[in-house]
């Protein structure tokens, strides 16, 4: 009977979800049984929708990832929305820098490195604000991504416009991940690329590099107790911006996704979104690797079905979802926590 | 002169909301529960009061309508925060994904467009130098004067009543309130469904100073009125005053933006960058609430 | 009710209780109002997980009287006084009021009916005034619809219950500027403006200091006379004696112990409090001492700390007696390297030390078991084999993958040979007992080339088996030549461990003595200050002669 316990709240939390979408779905008028059949049909009813689903998921498993990875150094890190913000700009001032003969696999590389590294700065940055200054992780992120995405659309709009687009420079050959429809003709258009193995292989290494590293046994101490890493004289301040620098870096890495992967070149609100969304798939990934893939792709797939059903209901309705999601998976770890506290609290 | 006048009227503009927002947030926080969901507040009284405004072509229903509404946010994050007992940034960014995945889905329904209302009650026709057609216009929201009272309103809550008390205690040391026999969770709902109403009438300037809704027409400002939440140390005058000098950055962009020689972006990131450093610099100089999470 | 109770008591075979329970109720009648009997504890049961925390606990409250409990660390003692205040509900059992069942006692209608707790922990918001903080929950309104609070008779309710016990405080005072002494009187306002008739504290002299605990008993004293019902938690069985009418001792949940006081005497208390007699570990060293200087402290003064200056051998135990918050914690901080020194210095082994890293000091062989176990000892999320990982000094370092087997191997070993349980080298420390974790602790610290260990309340909250095997291993590793400065608030333990005893009194250490002399008399009056050193050891005498 103790894993039905475990469970209810689970089950609860899915129900709740889905009969708010549903009452959602059927205020905007329609019959909301209808409208789940044309989002599964969308988003896993052919191979082009299952490919846009997996691409969906892509940058949710890397947020994903990210704000996890922050959150086993105590650490809150809604600035993801920023380090995407800047992943991609990075990428979108790269990718045009490679030769175009260089091979891809390097130059995506040189690339993946530079997002990483832009999502990083930007990570550590609020490390060191937090740690070094006592500001807030989640106000200076959130401060950050305003700061971001306000620079993000000025420099699109101005300087790295390309000509007459309203984009940036195209990014050389030379750093363009090949389409997968190159293998799979079916899925011509969609924005699956190869980046779709970074949102496999970069949940696993994250998780790897919290449990078998010494550096990822401090970031996991600094989050058990704060007075206990400095009463073993480890520095807070190092840990604490290496921690969000590494949950950086898994952000920007979202920029190798959209702009070597997926369109070419930047343009002014690409990738706005994930970072948020990103915090869903933590809570629901709980840091499991595994789980954290897999609600990328549920998260993927609400996206991509809500296109499906555009023309029956808006688009947002499922989205609304993730908020409930978000909601009632909090209350139940909320709730998992309380319980574990009782246990212990002999 | 002219030139004085836009910027006062535009810091009208630009401050009202903000300073209703942050006076909610001020209430939420000082009962211990950290509110970044008043990004999604001022969203949602945002469109409710363009719904009302265009439901009954009145400004002040349309306040009306925000505030209910605004409330009605406040209690759905106290329902994942203090009954379901949420981590309040985890309820928050889901208030916040709710309100613009709803205000999407209800300006698709209502009005079918993704992007925006249809515009709101339309402006009087002003004449005079532009100077003065500004201020009269920024003098025309009720919003406006509605911040005045909220800060007073706010202002007596917190210092003269028994729920400020309580408020206070709720957020400091939850234990010695629940000791009083006085419950920790039913004062925090009470806190957050006041913050809510007052930042989703903060909500309402935004479109009815606009005349029309536009899909996350907030654009962050929520946020910057938790930081000026902060950069005030909780008090609701200074956060008052904190919200006030960020809506003067609004207005100084507003008012610059556009001539030669103003480097623009320099001006829009201007309220993001000196809120982080006021934030930055204030930090340990102010007191939280002890026990604000 | 009165046949149930008597029923229970015939059921506990091991309840000590010279009165039938009868007896002792028919002389609640004869107390001032008859009819009342505020509060009782009928049959209670309360289990945490597989812990039973009160185990068939029948227990009530008589006014005119004050009633003691006493009990160890984890006997069940503030888990009782949350059940009878409502904050927690029994999980069997019923809470009596007025001799009628109450169902749904809860902490507002305990409130309401006259029962009032002084927590352990303070219930004071800081940023209130002294008035504010008394009135809270019960504020005298004025205005349209009581809208306001009536600040006017806040202030004049507080005046009029100071004068009416004694406790007199300025109303306008912010609770956070007060001292611990006038926080408490603030907190028994609190109790009295509710209209308490049953006052419950909950170890109220912990914290105070001897004149302070004197006028708190003249205070409870007078509230008895005044007919309210009193219990007081306390350890201190000289207090106990001074003042209870009544005495109840509990051990592990259960009432083992319970009589008017002047049917006890203090060994039999001391007796039932510790279930028999306590276990002892033989402190005969196996090794000669050595002169060699582990680690010297010059004059250091920081936040905390006046100015302390001592010296620690090889191989040498100095134990550190005071009353807690006389700079013990400051000074294992400042040897620490976590709290910066203001002046003075720190030496380890003869080399200067005093501007160097926690790290650094950690490297060159200081270990250090703070006091607070849970959070800044250990690492409660973490694992027994991650915990004892992050001992070793070069993880605080690098990137550098760490092998599974031999954390586990390391583990498992400790697991062993300090007998811990469970043998999971995976069990996470926050599931494990007091006694099981504070081995953990300790082990993470001498299980590496240690030459000085900093070791405060090495047995608090842990369980007497467990305590004497922490002992035991404190002492193996002096009698190596490992050099302990211990603080513990158990005289008792001090005098077992160390070679010399130092007393602490606001931030100096006020004397030394070897260990012999360290008697409970000699101790006592230098811990409250009473009386400055004559001690040749100690450098107090010189500061205070400089100063």
């Amino acid at each position: 009977m103790k894993w039905l316990d475990r469970l209810a709240p689970w089950l609860l939390a899915a129900s709740l979800s889905l009969a708010a979408v549903d009452v959602a779905i059927w205020l905007a008028g329609a019959s909301p049984w209808h409208v789940a059949k044309l989002a599964a049909a969308g988003a896993a009813g052919s191979a082009y929708g299952i490919a846009q689903t997996l691409a969906k998921a892509t940058p949710l498993a890397l947020t994903g990832a990210s704000v996890a990875f922050a959150l086993r150094a105590g650490l809150f890190n809604v600035g993801a929305e920023g380090q995407v913000a800047m992943g991609v700009l990075a990428a979108a001032l790269l990718g045009p820098k490679i030769p175009a003969g260089f091979p891809w696999p390097i130059g995506v590389l040189l690339v993946a490195c530079g997002s990483a590294a832009a999502g990083a700065l930007l990570g550590a940055f609020a490390g060191w604000l937090k740690a070094a200054r006592g500001a807030h992780e989640v106000l200076t992120t959130l401060m950050l991504n305003g700061l971001v995405a306000v620079l993000a659309t000025w420099l699109y709009g101005g300087p790295l416009r390309f000509g007459a687009q309203v984009h940036t420079a195209p990014v050389s050959r030379g750093a363009r991940i090949p389409s997968i429809e190159h293998v799979l003709p079916s899925l011509r258009g969609s924005a699956l690329s190869y980046a779709v193995v970074l949102a496999v292989v970069v949940p696993f290494a994250a998780r790897w590099y919290l449990d078998r590293t010494r550096g990822g046994l401090r970031i996991r101490a600094l989050g058990a107790s704060p007075q206990a890493t400095r009463a073993l004289g480890h520095s807070v301040l190092r840990t604490t911006v290496r921690t969000m620098a590494l949950s950086g870096a898994l952000s920007g890495l979202v920029g190798v996704h959209y702009v070597l992967g997926f369109k070419g070149y930047a343009e002014d609100g690409l990738g706005a979104g994930v970072g948020f969304a990103g915090i869903a798939v933590a809570m629901l990934g709980a840091g499991r690797p595994i789980a954290t893939i897999m609600a990328a792709v549920l998260f993927g797939a609400l996206a991509q079905g809500g296109l499906a059903v555009n023309a029956v209901v808006p688009s947002d309705t499922l989205l609304l979802a993730q908020s409930i999601v978000l909601v009632s998976v909090g209350a139940v770890v909320a709730r998992e926590l309380r319980a574990r506290s009782r246990e212990c609290a002999q | 002169m002219n030139s004085v006048l836009v910027f006062l009227a535009q810091c009208l503009t630009a401050s009202a909301p903000l300073v209703l927002a942050a006076l909610g947030g001020t209430l939420s926080e000082r009962a211990g529960v950290a509110t970044i969901a008043l990004e999604g507040y001022l969203l949602v009284g945002a469109f409710s009061a363009a719904w009302g405004a265009l439901a009954t072509g009145s400004s002040l229903a349309a306040c009306a309508v925000a505030l209910i509404s605004g409330a009605a946010m406040g209690a759905l994050f106290a329902l994942s925060t203090v009954t379901l007992r949420a981590n309040a940034i985890v309820a928050g960014v889901a208030v916040n994904l709710f309100a613009g995945a709803s205000t999407r889905v209800a300006l698709k329904v209502l009005y079918d467009s993704a992007s925006n209302s249809p515009p709101l009650l339309a402006r009087a026709p002003r004449t005079g130098s532009i100077g003065v057609v500004s201020m009269l216009e920024a003098l025309s929201q009720p919003v406006v004067y509605l911040a005045l009272v909220a800060v007073l309103v706010v202002l007596v809550i917190v210092r003269h009543t028994p729920l400020g008390m309580r408020i206070e205690a709720a957020g400091e040391h939850p234990e010695a309130l629940a000791a009083r026999g006085v419950s920790v969770d039913r004062t925090r709902w009470t806190a957050l469904v006041l913050g809510g109403a007052l930042a989703g009438l903060g909500g309402a300037h935004l479109s009815l100073a606009q005349h029309e809704f536009v899909a996350y027409m907030s654009a962050g400002r929520g946020f910057l009125a938790l930081a000026a939440v902060i950069v005030g140390g909780w008090r609701p005058a200074r956060v008052a005053v904190a919200a006030l000098a960020i809506g003067a950055l609004y207005a100084l962009e507003a008012s610059l933006a556009g001539r030669p020689g103003v480097p623009t972006v320099l001006l829009q990131t201007l309220p993001f960058a000196a809120t982080l450093i006021a934030v930055v610099g204030l930090v340990g100089r102010v007191r939280a609430p002890k026990a604000l999470g | 009710m009165k046949a149930n109770l008597a029923a229970v008591v015939q059921a506990q075979s091991d309840v000590i209780c010279p009165h039938s329970f009868d007896q002792r109720f028919a002389r609640v009648f004869v107390y001032p109002r008859p009819s009342r009997m505020p509060l009782a504890l009928d049959r209670v049961h309360k289990r945490y997980g597989e812990a039973k925390v009160l185990d068939d606990v029948t227990l009530a409250l008589v006014p005119g009287r004050i009633r003691a409990l006493v009990g160890e660390n984890g006997a069940g003692k503030s888990t009782l006084v949350k059940v009878a205040c409502g904050l927690i509900a029994p999980d069997q059992g019923e809470v009596r009021y007025d001799r009628t069942t109450v169902t749904g006692w809860s902490a507002s209608e305990a409130t309401q009916r006259g029962v009032g707790v002084v927590h352990q922990h303070f219930t004071l918001v800081d940023t209130l005034s002294v008035a504010d903080n008394v009135v809270l929950g019960r504020e005298p309104r004025r205005g349209p619809l009581g809208l306001f609070v009536d600040r006017a008779a806040a202030r004049a309710r507080v005046a009029k219950l100071g004068k009416e016990f004694g406790l007199e405080i300025d109303p306008d005072r912010a609770a956070g500027d007060l001292a611990v002494g006038e926080r408490q009187r603030v907190e028994l306002l609190r109790v009295l403006d509710g209209g308490a008739r049953c006052v419950l504290l909950d170890e109220p002299t912990a914290v105070l200091s001897p004149q302070e605990i004197r006028s708190l008993l003249d205070v409870l004293r007078s509230l008895a006379r005044d007919g309210a019902a009193l219990m007081f938690i306390s350890h201190k069985l000289e207090e106990v004696f001074a003042i209870a009418d009544d005495i109840t001792v509990l051990r592990r949940g259960r009432i083992v112990l319970d009589a008017p006081t002047k049917e006890l005497d203090r060994d039999a208390v001391a007796r039932a409090v510790v279930g028999g007699d306590v276990p002892t570990v033989s402190a005969t060293r196996t090794s000669e001492r050595d002169e060699t200087v582990a680690l010297a402290l010059t004059d250091v003064v920081c936040e905390g700390l006046r100015s302390v200056s001592l010296e620690l051998r090889r191989g040498e135990v100095l134990g550190i007696a005071g009353v807690e918050g006389n700079g013990q914690r400051a000074l294992f901080e400042a040897i620490a390297g976590t709290r910066p020194v203001a002046s003075g210095r720190i030496a380890l082994a003869g080399s200067d030390a005093t501007r160097r890293s926690t790290l650094e000091r950690r490297r060159a062989g200081l270990g250090y078991v703070p006091e607070d176990r849970e959070q800044t000892g250990l690492c409660a999320a973490l694992s027994i084999a991650e915990n004892l990982a992050l001992g070793a000094t070069d993880v605080a370092e690098g990137d550098a993958v760490l092998s599974d087997e031999a954390l586990r191997a390391k583990a498992l070993a400790v697991i062993e040979r300090y007998d811990v349980r469970p043998q999971d080298p995976a069990a996470l420390v926050l599931t494990l007992s007091g006694g099981n974790a504070q081995k953990i602790l300790v082990a993470r610290e001498l299980e590496r080339s240690l030459s000085v260990l900093l070791l405060a309340q090495p047995t608090r909250g842990v369980d007497l088996g467990a305590a004497a095997a922490i002992r035991r291993r404190v002492l193996e590793a002096r009698d190596k030549g490992l050099a302990v400065l211990l603080v513990s608030s158990e005289l008792d333990e001090l005098r077992t461990l160390s070679d010399r005893v130092a007393v602490m009194f606001n931030g100096r250490i006020v004397a030394t003595m070897p260990v012999e002399r360290a008697t409970d008399e000699a101790l006592g009056p230098l811990m409250i200050g009473a009386e400055t050193s004559r001690d040749s050891n100690t450098s107090a005498d010189n500061q205070e002669a400089r100063s």
